[in-house]
């Protein structure tokens, strides 16, 4: 068969595409203040594009859907061979990568309600040509051997018939009670990178995804009673005969489609500097709406300002149960969170997570790095993101928790996270590589943020915002990767940072500085002339008296303990309230900074506005010849007392 | 006569007839004089004992020493001599914690370790303590003048021993059962007040939580205290003999148990309310090393009012079973 046949060059759909498009804009143009106006203005190249028709069986816990996916191949090498995630097939045996690497790997084998899958029954091309029986399934990966190659820039068209089983929720997808959570549920493009080569991976436990720009026109029909949130803009709603209704929605610049469905939700919506701000939550929630709504309106705003604006008119906020393994997750103008009972007025836990997740909208969603090899540039700035905005909101030290004199900021819960597995592995690797998921959380989530806000405190904040704003409007729509981030970061600054990058992102080393010793010995005594001129005029022999000061060789040895050779700053203080400043280029594993000073030294404290959080124990940073004393009693003079009161309860018996 | 469960709560009764001076009938104004007597005899019993007082004490800071000391021994390393320490006279800085704890954090594995025997053998030596407490507490209220006390205290602690120790183990099995009953309420209340948030302490579905667990624990307490009292009034007999003796005593008397239990147990609350009072007071001042010396020592005032409290108790409820016992016996 003749590939020109095989493959749709698409001009003449592209041309209808392009007039559609343009009746489209110049009907809505009309709107001002029209949501539609700006919702169809597209900037990211579609690569992956879908039309998919789905319908929803609550009863047997399945989606029917055909979907018509167009690809065009962007890389240089032609394409002899296509790949296709199928996300649902990581639950349908406990053998799965999936499910093994998960944290309830006999979760598949109790119920058959946890199981899900999905079946291919078709695959053809537009032109006819049937690619069912030559498809090569892996689990999570299909495989599809093309008879003709694809030439780059050259768009094929997919036909394709599948069914979902959808499981009882487990991590990202399935059902409660009525309910139903969509995600990862279409056959799903893989990237073809720009060398030719696929980056199709395999789900697994620990990563996320990682996928095309493209526009994606879904018909969802289900029963009429059901409410559905979805990643796009809803353009029609029909009844049909049989009880059921038809909902179609479009998206472009987004690259993925979520939805979520269910009788028992209801919505709450409000507008945000022309953003539809929807939040559909479950009955029990309703004293959390106006709560999450707040946030949510807070966190777009913020974000927007600082690292530019939220492209899309629309933000859908979904309450869902996500399932063991899970936690809030995020798409395309959408994020499922689920609001917490620990969440109260003093402990800001769904801030926290609203803030997390749709700080991913711009860390994920528009700058689309590659979840699965880089997982640090959507979720260590995505980390980094949310501590900006509860700290603008809630201030710096308790952001996160205000209770009972118990104050805790989101960089402590982010240090604490990293000293759980500080050395276990790099933080630029594959997801599925780490150790295990305490490692791939410490270093991806908490070191990665840390390591921003290391690098903000060193640049300066006005620095750092400029650089997110760049690095945002440089690669949105974009799949930047780490090295584009470091000669941003080096373009922005001025400075070459890669050895810092290189040591923190590609090393499991660490930072730790400690003052190991500081001293002030006599030395000499310092002679200085004075005269005293009443004196010289009756007593000219004892006109001249000299003054000698007592000078003092002080000495301060700091030490690298850790791997990290990062520069460091030094102060000293002296006892008669002088402050001296130093620099330590921290490459050697010692340094000694010896000088003459008229006083005793009184402290030596290394990186004293606690520029390097990273640094591993900050307790060494600093050594005092001033008695703490005080502090130490206070300390166990109360520990005393709960040890006092404790004995008191537990012998109460 | 024994009190009938429609009667009216015998703490309340107490607080009403003594602060507000409001006319009581005639039963209930017995009971109340019951109860206060106890209380004042129980008082004047301890006052006059005041080394079980000390013992007391000095047992728990004893213990409390032994668990510091490796804590103080970390901390003079780590904050010792840290110039961002000073930090933590001002207010609570988690950061550094974090940092401490993650230094520590092989030491403190096994401090956790030594924590958990040091608090195990705390136990056994207050229930070894106890029964001198208990001998002594009994004696006085027998009017029985005893010169060398502290010999006498320690032959009652090792007489009295293996008794306590049955009792204390006779408790844990209550205090679970007490658990698994609040358990079983908790999944009732949430289905009908909802679950809420566990740290919102002030909520009203909280305090009722709060209060159920309190009230059956209370109720383990009561049961063992009464328990021992039977134990040492009838140290001759069978132990099961003593634990029906104990159960059927309570059952006649429960509310003048419950009223004695709820007046101290209030007096008690009062007095930490007034050290929560005093504690907020202090925070205004400058925390320099008198300051801290101060909240020490209001620290310590407490715990030896707690400890003087807890002998209260013990020998309050000695007299109020004396009392009724006395009166039933002159019942004709």
């Amino acid at each position: 068969m003749n590939a020109q046949r095989l493959i749709r060059t698409n001009s003449t759909s592209e041309l209808k595409n392009f007039c559609y498009k343009f009746i489209l804009i110049l009907f809505f143009s009309f709107f001002p203040s029209s949501s539609f106006s700006l919702a169809f203005e597209e900037h990211a190249p579609p690569i992956a594009s879908y039309n998919i028709k789905v319908k929803l069986d609550p009863k047997d816990k399945k989606l029917l859907g055909k979907e018509i996916l167009t690809f065009k191949n962007t890389s240089k090498k032609s394409a002899d061979t296509l790949f296709l995630h199928l996300y649902p097939n990581a639950f349908q045996s406990d053998t799965t990568i999936f499910m093994k690497e998960s944290l309830f790997p006999d979760r598949v084998k109790k119920k058959e309600e946890y199981r899900g899958y999905m079946e291919i029954n078709k695959i053809n091309l537009n032109s006819g040509y049937d690619l069912t029986k030559d498809k090569i399934i892996d689990e999570t990966i299909m495989k599809l051997p093309l008879p003709e190659s694809l030439p780059p820039q050259d768009t094929i068209s997919l036909e394709i018939e599948f069914v979902v089983k959808l499981p009882q929720i487990f991590v990202r997808m399935g059902y409660w009670g009525r309910n139903f959570v969509i995600g990862q549920w279409f056959p799903k493009m893989a990237v073809l990178e720009e060398d030719g080569y696929w980056n199709a991976h395999e789900y697994h436990a620990s990563s996320e995804f990682f996928s095309d720009f493209g526009t994606y026109d879904v018909s969802i029909t289900l029963p009429l009673e059901y409410i559905v949130g979805a990643t796009g803009y809803l353009q029609e709603e029909k009844i049909n005969q049989d009880s059921t209704k038809t909902l179609v929605y479009h998206a472009g610049d987004v690259h993925d489609f979520v939805w979520v469905a269910g009788p028992d939700y209801l919505t709450s919506k409000r507008m945000v500097d022309g953003i539809e701000l929807i939040f559909l939550y479950k009955p029990e929630h309703k004293k959390k709406v106006e709560r999450i709504l707040d946030a949510a309106e807070f966190a777009l705003k913020y974000y927007s300002s600082t690292f530019g604006d939220y492209h899309y008119k629309k933000f859908v906020i979904a309450d869902a149960e996500i399932g063991f393994g899970g936690g809030a997750m995020e798409y395309p103008m959408f994020i499922t969170i689920s609001p917490s009972e620990l969440s109260t007025d003093k402990i800001n836990l769904d801030e926290l997570i609203l803030f997390h997740e749709i700080a991913h909208q711009w860390w994920y969603g528009m700058v689309a790095s590659n979840e699965f090899e880089e997982a640090w540039l959507d979720e260590g700035f995505s980390v980094y993101s949310e501590r900006k905005a509860l700290e603008e909101k809630f201030g710096i030290t308790a952001n996160l928790v205000n209770l009972w004199g118990i104050k805790i900021g989101d960089k402590d819960l982010a240090k604490v996270g990293y000293l759980l597995d500080p050395q276990s592995d790099i933080t630029v690797k594959n997801s599925w590589e780490f150790q295990d998921f305490l490692s791939y959380r410490a270093n991806v989530y908490y070191k990665a943020s840390l390591l921003l806000q290391t690098l903000e405190n060193l640049l300066g904040e006005e620095k750092m915002k400029e650089l997110l704003k760049e690095y945002f409007q440089r690669y949105k729509f974009k799949h930047p990767k780490t090295d584009d981030f470091i000669q941003l970061a080096n373009e922005i600054s001025g400075e070459d940072l890669t050895p810092f990058f290189s040591q923190f992102l590609f090393g499991t080393g660490v930072c730790d500085y400690q003052v190991e010793n500081i001293k002030s010995t006599p030395v000499k005594k310092e002679g200085k002339e004075s005269q005293d001129t009443v004196r010289q005029a009756h007593r000219p022999e004892q006109s001249r008296r000299t003054e000698f000061v007592q000078i003092f060789e002080t000495e301060v040895l700091l030490k690298r303990k850790g791997e990290i050779k990062i520069p460091v700053e030094v102060l000293i203080e002296l006892e008669n309230g002088e402050k001296i400043k130093r620099a330590w280029d921290g490459q050697e594993r010692w340094y000694k900074i010896k000088f003459e000073t008229k006083s005793k030294i009184e402290s030596a404290i290394i990186d004293p506005e606690n520029k390097i959080v990273l640094d591993l124990d900050m307790n060494n940073n600093s050594l005092t010849t001033k008695s703490q004393d005080s502090v130490i009693f206070k300390l166990c003079s109360q520990y005393l007392f709960w040890m006092e009161t404790f004995m008191q309860w537990t012998t109460s018996f | 006569m024994s009190k009938q469960s429609g009667d009216p709560d015998p703490a309340g009764l107490v607080l009403l007839y003594c602060w507000f001076r409001v006319p009581l009938p005639k039963d209930h104004r017995h009971t109340v004089m019951v109860i206060l007597n106890s209380v004042t005899i129980g008082i004047k019993n301890v006052w006059s004992n005041k080394f079980l007082i000390g013992i007391m004490y000095l047992f728990k800071l004893a213990f409390s020493f032994i668990l510091l000391a490796p804590l103080y021994l970390m901390f003079s390393a780590s904050f010792g001599a840290n110039v961002k320490t000073s930090n933590l006279l001002r207010s609570f800085d988690f950061s550094l914690l974090i940092d401490f704890i993650y230094h520590w954090r092989q030491t403190l594995s096994i401090y956790l370790l030594m924590f958990f025997l040091v608090f195990f053998l705390a136990i056994i030596v207050y229930i070894f303590l106890s029964g001198g407490f208990w001998g002594i507490l009994k004696d006085q209220s027998k009017n029985k003048e005893e010169n060398s006390k502290i010999e006498k205290f320690f032959a009652y602690c090792g007489k009295y021993f293996w008794g306590m120790f049955k009792i204390a183990l006779l408790l844990v099995a209550f205090y679970l059962i007490a658990f698994f009953l609040f358990l079983f309420f908790l999944t009732i209340f949430n289905s009908v007040a909802g679950k809420g948030s566990l740290f919102e302490i002030t909520s009203g579905r909280s305090v009722a939580k709060i209060s159920i667990l309190a009230f059956l624990f209370l109720l383990v307490n009561i049961i063992g205290d009464y328990l021992r009292i039977f134990y040492i009034q009838n140290f001759e007999e069978r132990f099961l003999e003593l634990v029906k003796k104990a159960f059927r005593f309570l059952l006649t008397n429960f509310f003048r148990a419950l009223g004695l239990y709820y007046l101290l147990s209030f007096v008690l609350m009062l007095a930490i309310l007034l050290y929560v009072g005093v504690d907020k007071v202090m925070e205004g001042i400058p925390k320099a090393t008198l300051g801290i010396l101060l909240v020490f020592l209001v620290q310590q005032i407490l715990c030896i009012f707690r400890a003087f409290w807890r002998l209260v108790y013990y020998s309050s409820q000695i007299v109020l079973v004396d009392k009724l016992l006395m009166e039933k016996e002159s019942l004709p």
